[in-house]
């Protein structure tokens, strides 16, 4: 339409198109030209500020720095550009140009644009700090440390001592040398772990990897044990986004306990030994005795040595409960059933109750419910508030009566047993059949509760 | 029927002494009782016995190669030794294992045992 393309209605159309502040003021400072952006920039209509000067809306920032910059412009005839903070109190970017006898102004409001700026450098010194704090801790530790930032390990960093722990040169490709061979190959159990099956790779796949035992052998023959965890890394929205590996090195502790192993298992071996030889002796010496005193002797020997052998299975850490009644009740082991809740015995305790046990078994194949055929025996305990109650009870024997005087099989059960669990052990000559019951505290026998 | 002969290597003597009055309660014949690896070695080779009985651990030194002789001659024998059953080798972990101290049964046991091997 011919009637838009008069300049006015052109420069009123520029004015408001060009979407910033603009306005323009004469050679004395008069407001000529002011557009809405203006208007909302500086809180004041178009009616308030034609036709009167910038200084009578501003006057304190006639010598403010913004104040100096516009007088200079206006001085010196020239364009400026730069940004500012603006009588209005936002930083501004502006472009200050020469219009007539005056001056145009535009002006672009940058406050959130420097506010985001300044936050993003904020967030980055603090993300420079975290890291810098977490390089440090990488790299002082004792603990070797693998990333991976992708599923297929193609990129692999570590710290320092991830790198000497395998031995390779300071600055290696760790995505080749973990999946290539380098100088080393990877086992557990004795048995070659491809890349793919290793902790990290399994992580890098989301399998979330405790504490698994793996040796690292290398081609000159060298060995380190290490202990290894790994954790997928994972995005806000659950995505895999790599994998962390850490391993410590267990060499040591693992000879250490080699080498306890081997002391202990030496020491078990010379204790069998010497009781191989009180038995000699014991044999030779009473060769010309009572038959049925030697071999009372013999047997309680040898469920000595049998109660040492359950403790030297589990390194003296405690016995099962049953394996002890097992091994203790080694002659017509059909004619008794046994059972009774889970317990681990200390050692001392074992041996007490392995001994007592076995001459309850003694007993009952010489007068009691196993000298007989049918004669049985049961054997049952419980583990329950705080008390381990065992009932040895005999059916099917010959008519029980007390006996004159205790003997050394009755004492031992009665008063070894008893010391030995803190507890209570009765014998009962019942006519139906003999009863031993012992009652004790289970702090006392217990192996986990063990503090002596 | 003539008594089985059978060659003891023990190093602790009193066991020895034990062994070999059990080995008469059993009805067997002591052919040879050696406490040196390189003695019953030789007896290995060279003594006329049915069974063996080795202890392991002879002042130190093991009685393998004793039992490699006696399975090359294809005679039976027993392991009696106060380690446990890991202490054999590879090539002698299926051989019968007796462990120290043990009573009458269980030698003749073992004995058996091997005889069956």
């Amino acid at each position: 339409m011919p009637a838009e393309r008069d300049a006015e209605t052109l420069l009123a159309t520029i004015l408001e198109g060009i979407g910033q502040p603009f306005y323009a003021v004469d050679g004395t400072w008069r407001i000529i030209l002011y557009n809405r952006d203006a208007a909302e920039h500086f809180g004041r209509t178009a009616e308030q500020m034609i036709g009167t000067t910038l200084w009578d809306h501003f006057p304190q920032d006639r010598d403010a720095e913004r104040g100096r910059i516009l007088q200079d412009a206006m001085a010196r005839r020239a364009a400026v550009k730069g940004e500012a903070l603006s009588m209005v109190g936002r930083y501004v970017s502006y472009v200050i140009f020469p219009l007539g006898d005056g001056l145009g102004v535009l002006i672009r409001d940058v406050t959130d644009r420097r506010e985001a700026e300044s936050r993003r450098q904020q967030a980055e010194e603090a993300l420079r700090k975290r890291s810098a704090e977490l390089e440090a801790v990488l790299e002082t530790i004792p603990t070797a440390v693998w990333f991976t930032t992708d599923r297929d390990m193609r990129q692999v960093i570590g710290n320092r001592r991830a790198i000497e722990l395998l031995r390779l040169p300071r600055e290696v490709d760790l995505s080749n040398a973990l999946t290539r061979p380098s100088g080393f190959t990877v086992l557990r159990d004795g048995v070659e772990v491809p890349p793919h099956e290793r902790p990290l790779h399994r992580a890098a796949q989301g399998e979330t990897v405790t504490n698994e035992l793996f040796e690292v052998r290398f081609d000159n023959g060298d060995r380190r044990m290490l202990l290894l965890r790994a954790a997928p890394l994972r995005n806000k929205a659950g995505e895999l986004q790599g994998a962390v590996c850490a391993a410590a090195d267990v060499t040591e502790r693992h000879r250490h306990e080699d080498h306890l192993r081997l002391l202990l298992n030496e020491l078990n071996h010379r204790v069998k030994n010497t009781l191989a030889i009180v038995q000699s002796i014991a044999a030779l010496t009473l060769k010309d005795t009572d038959a049925a005193t030697r071999a009372a002797f013999e047997e309680r020997l040898l469920t000595l040595s049998a109660a040492h052998n359950l403790l030297t299975d589990e390194s003296w850490q405690g016995a099962d409960i049953a394996s002890v009644v097992r091994a203790s009740l080694r002659t017509a082991r059909e004619r008794i059933s046994f059972g009774g809740e889970a317990l681990r015995l200390r050692p001392k305790s074992a041996v007490a109750l392995s001994m007592a046990l076995h001459e309850l078994g003694t007993n009952a194949l010489k007068y009691g419910a196993l000298s007989r055929e049918g004669g049985a025996v049961s054997v049952h305990w419980t583990v329950r508030d705080g008390r381990f109650r065992l009932r040895w009870e005999e059916t099917g024997g010959p008519a029980v009566s007390t006996p004159g005087h205790r003997g050394f099989g009755s004492r031992m059960i009665e008063r070894g047993l008893a010391t030995e669990l803190q507890g209570e052990v009765r014998i009962d000559w019942q006519p139906e059949g003999v009863v031993c019951t012992i009652d004790a505290p289970v702090e006392a026998i217990d192996d986990r509760e063990a503090t002596t | 029927m003539s008594r089985r002969r059978v060659l003891v290597v023990e190093d602790e003597v009193l066991v020895g002494m034990l062994l070999e009055e059990m080995l008469d309660e059993l009805g067997y014949e002591l052919a040879a009782l050696s406490t040196h690896v390189d003695e019953a070695l030789a007896l290995a080779h060279t003594a006329s016995f049915d069974v063996a009985v080795l202890d392991i651990n002879l002042n130190g030194r093991q009685s393998f190669p004793v039992a490699d002789v006696i399975r090359a001659r294809g005679l039976p024998f027993v392991f009696a030794t106060g380690y446990g059953s890991r202490i054999l080798d590879a090539t002698h972990k299926d051989a019968p294992i007796l462990q120290k101290p043990f009573s009458l049964d269980e030698l003749r046991a073992a004995l058996a045992r091997a005889g069956m091997a």
